[in-house]
């Protein structure tokens, strides 16, 4: 069923086809600049002392049981899937929140950021692309969704604060890049059904 | 107060020193290893009151106190000097093992480690000292390299293989003891390598091993004789490992080719790399295609999103090479280069043929333009090097060049002149009688010249008139005059020999910057010389100062040569003096006469500008000799008291840069008188008469009281300025 965009005037149909590429295109930038703000972190405040990513292991997210490979993705349902994204774009909101706010504190690069900021932008952008999407799969509106819930950590010394917020940052760019694979997959299956 | 209290407390820090002195042990630190336990270590004292084999007791708490007593030590501490190292590296958080660098040769060196958290700064102790020896350089032949892991890459984000190098050490080369292993997740053991590739040094992780988003850690290890030594140590992601397999299948086929046949557009195509899963979406790749002609070195570069794609300009005729790369989006490294594809775009053969005319053709143009050049450079002939190059037009106020004089194009100055209302162009055309004064322009160096003084006056008279002499420093006029009319020279009168250079000079300023025209015609070349009066000198300004360079030296070039015939070894004590004559007749040969008149201070500037102006006018004679008329003279100095009769008729005079209003102004002449009949010298003849006015056809009306008698013949060369009227039509 197409979705009704104006709800005032002439229905205009958007395709899910087109919904999806949107989706992804976003996801595709949101990923990007994700790397690129680790990346810069990276550089400018570890001042590039590889942390041992072993240590950096513990993301909120992990409790999210996801499909790890892509038997194990093509194997779920197209509605978990959607709905997994969606849920790990949620859980993102806050972290990201306190980043760009630790990060507005400090005296850190504009761009690092510029970028968060920007991020966050998309992110909003991603999540109501993605609600509108499953409005029209699971023809519900407004359904909601389950978040995860992140605790702000403990306001501690700089130095912890910094690995506090690298692993935000590591985590989030795991992330990203699950939500790009995922919503990839599922613009295939949605689109193409037989094909993929 | 704050003394008290200062003092307070120094005496209460004393106090708990004292109680905490020396006497007793002393705790030196609290330290934890592994932040799970800590230890606190204390230093006895070296009172004498404890016996050797006092217990100490710690106490502590949770809370902030800390209570110490006397216990039995059982921690000894550390003590005893360590030599300062000569070399501190630090190693940032790194594992084992480490290179370490410029060791010199031949040396021996000690080596040990202490380690901390990152966060905290502490150090801990130094661990044992490793004793590093050196050998030089000819008991080593093959620099030792240590095994180590060279990397890890996932063409298609599914499986991945990681790869290492053995290294040459002399334990390992025997047998590959290397034995790799790896963890998944957190908190996981080491797993060794599910599938070992040893012909190329790598282990191969299938899917069943492979999950994405999952940090993995890999080691290579020895298991020689247990020594179990980790050579490398390795932690990543998988989706950031990301490298997938070149194209595949590069093909082209030529899209159009321009219309003049040079360049062509193709559209290549290729196929994505058969391992990447892009039909279902899980890998989505972006492509960069590099090309680049045969023999230059740069790639230019495309990129693409689908598996063909245009590439526009290609020339024709040349060979080109095309080579494609791909890159997961938003992730991972661009592929290995695929294969090279070859492209020759033949050209068409008239194309070839047309570009080899037109090379042609532009070469021999390029010659004859060269060969034009050489010979507009190098030819003597001034006209047409002018032709091919003329000068540059420099910018000057409007006004008359002194080229255009030189050259005598009349037409061109008559323009000008014409917007002048008092200027009739063509007055003198047809007056075959009127013969102009030459006027010359002096060479740069005035004192070489004759005064004007000189030669109006004739030699004899030169040296008698001493207030003719005028310092002419830097005036550069010279004046050229024709000794032979000498004789004819009936009126004496150098009332002309006014300061005429005293008013140049004031406003010296004025004239000059009409940067244009400039004439100072201080030279009014005659034909005569006139015989000075004395008594009439008297009256005259001597400070006939000269007037600026500027003033002259743009005359210069204005004017024709000096009159070969002028005596330039002239010299007359009066100097060098300029001024203006009134010229009262013209002699059929074709000498002029000028009047004796009234001294009149007429303006230098007036003169000048009045002079240029019919002088440039006339053209009876093409020659460079260029003469003033009388008429001229007298119209222009009608004008000039005209002016001054009626200032407000500023408007009909308006005669550009000749005429300063300022200058004019200052012309105290009183009068203008019309030169009578010239042939009598002795008879004084009014120079000027003043215009009454100037009416609205240029005519001029002069004041009828100072007119001579109407019934003047007309001499040769010589008009009443109402007789214009019966020339002008």
């Amino acid at each position: 069923m197409p979705i009704c965009v104006n709800q005032h005037g002439a229905c205009q149909t958007i395709s899910i086809g087109e919904l999806f590429d949107r989706a992804v295109e976003i996801s595709d930038q949101i990923h990007t600049l994700s790397t690129d703000v680790l990346n810069e972190f990276n550089q400018r405040l570890i001042q590039g002392k590889h942390l041992n990513l072993s240590i950096v292991n513990s993301c909120h997210t992990s409790s999210i049981m996801t499909p790890q490979n892509k038997e194990d993705a093509l194997n779920t349902s197209r509605e978990h899937l959607l709905n997994l994204a969606v849920v790990i774009l949620r859980s993102w909101r806050d972290p990201l929140q306190y980043a760009i706010s630790r990060f507005s504190d400090n005296t850190i690069t504009s761009s690092i950021l510029i970028k968060s900021m920007k991020i966050a932008k998309q992110m909003k952008q991603l999540a109501k692309g993605l609600s509108k999407i499953s409005e029209q799969v699971t023809q519900q509106s407004g359904a909601v969704q389950q978040t995860l819930q992140w605790v702000q950590p403990l306001s501690e010394d700089g130095g912890s604060i910094m690995l506090h917020l690298y692993n935000l940052l590591h985590c989030f760019r795991r992330d990203t890049n699950k939500i790009d694979s995922y919503l990839k997959l599922l613009k295939c299956r949605f689109t193409q059904q037989s094909n993929c | 107060m704050a003394a008290l209290w200062v003092t307070w407390c120094s005496l209460a820090v004393l106090f708990i020193d004292s109680v905490y002195s020396s006497d007793g042990p002393t705790i030196t630190e609290c330290r934890s290893l592994e932040q799970e336990t800590f230890t606190c270590r204390w230093s006895e004292a070296n009172s004498q009151n404890l016996t050797q084999h006092s217990q100490f007791q710690l106490f502590y708490t949770n809370g902030p106190a800390l209570v110490v007593s006397l216990f039995h030590p059982t921690i000894c501490t550390e003590t005893g000097t360590v030599p300062f190292p000569s070399q501190i590296e630090t190693l940032p958080n790194q594992h084992p093992p480490q290179p370490l660098y410029n060791f010199t040769i031949g040396k021996e060196y000690e080596v040990r480690l202490r380690c901390s958290y990152p966060d905290t700064g502490n150090f801990s102790g130094f661990s044992n000292i490793l004793k590093v020896f050196l050998p030089t350089s000819q008991s080593v032949e093959v620099p030792l390299e240590r095994p180590r892991i060279t990397g890890c890459r996932s063409p298609e984000q599914e499986t991945f293989t990681c790869r290492w190098s053995v290294g040459n050490y002399q334990n390992l080369t025997e047998r590959r003891r290397l034995r790799f292993f790896y963890t998944k997740g957190n908190n996981a053991d080491w797993r060794e390598c599910p599938e070992y590739l040893h012909n190329e040094n790598s282990c191969y992780f299938n899917q069943t091993y492979t999950s994405i988003w999952i940090s993995y850690c890999v080691q290579l290890k020895s298991d020689f004789q247990e020594q179990n030594i980790t050579f490398d140590k390795h932690c990543f992601s998988i989706d950031n490992i990301v490298k997938p397999d070149p194209p595949i299948a590069l093909n082209w086929t030529l899209l159009n080719i321009s219309q003049s046949g040079l360049l062509a557009d193709i559209q290549v195509l290729w196929e994505a790399p058969p391992s990447a899963d892009i039909k279902n979406g899980w890998i989505s790749l972006k492509y960069e295609i590099q090309y680049k002609a045969g023999e230059s070195s740069h790639w230019d570069s495309v990129e693409a999103l689908s598996t063909s794609h245009p590439v526009y300009a290609l020339s024709t005729g040349k060979s080109y090479q095309i080579r494609l790369r791909c890159k997961q989006i938003a992730n991972g490294d661009f592929s290995e280069f695929s294969e090279l594809l070859h492209i020759f775009i033949p050209a068409a053969r008239n194309v070839e043929e047309a570009s080899l005319l037109f090379r042609l053709i532009l070469v021999f143009v390029l010659l004859g333009m060269s060969l034009m050049l050489l010979l507009i450079l190098f030819t003597k002939s001034q006209r047409l090097k002018l032709f091919f190059l003329p000068p540059v037009p420099v910018p000057k106020i409007n006004g008359i060049d002194p080229d255009l004089l030189k050259k005598g194009k009349i037409d061109e100055v008559n323009s000008i002149f014409a917007n002048h209302l008092s200027y009739k162009s063509d007055l003198y055309i047809d007056d075959p009688w009127v013969e102009f004064i030459d006027i010359d322009f002096d060479d740069p160096d005035g004192k070489a010249e004759v005064a004007d003084t000189d030669r109006l006056l004739g030699q004899d008279h030169l040296k008698s008139n001493k207030c003719l002499s005028v310092k002419d420093d830097d005036s550069g006029r010279d004046s050229c005059y024709e000794p032979d009319v000498s004789d004819e020279v009936t009126t004496g009168k150098h009332s002309e020999f006014s300061s005429f250079q005293l008013e140049a000079s004031e406003r010296k300023e004025d004239v000059k910057s009409d940067n244009g025209v400039p004439l100072d015609i201080s030279g009014a070349d005659a034909k005569w010389s006139p015989q000075p009066n004395s008594e009439e000198c008297d009256g005259s300004k001597s400070q006939l100062v000269t007037t600026d360079k500027g003033l002259s030296t743009v005359t210069k070039h204005g004017l024709s040569q000096p009159a070969p015939h002028s005596p330039p070894g002239n010299q007359s004590s009066f100097g060098k003096m300029d001024f203006y004559a009134q010229v009262s007749d013209i002699t059929p040969t074709g000498g002029v006469l000028l009047s004796p008149g009234q001294q009149n201070k007429l303006q230098v500037s007036l003169a000048k500008d009045t002079s240029p102006g019919p002088k440039a006018d006339q053209k009876t004679k093409p020659s460079d000799n260029a003469y003033t008329s009388e008429v001229d003279a007298m119209q222009l100095c009608a004008i000039s008291s005209g002016k001054l009769g009626l200032p407000d008729t500023g408007e009909d005079l308006n005669l550009s840069s000749y005429f300063t209003t300022e200058g004019l102004a200052s012309v105290t002449v009183g009068s203008c008188k019309q030169t009578g009949n010239s042939r009598q010298p002795t008879n004084p003849v009014p120079d000027y008469t003043s215009i009454h006015m100037v009416d609205s056809q240029q005519s001029l009306l002069l004041n009828p009281n100072v007119l001579p008698s109407k019934n003047q013949p007309i001499q040769a060369g010589y008009l009443m300025p109402e007789q214009l009227g019966n020339v002008v039509p």
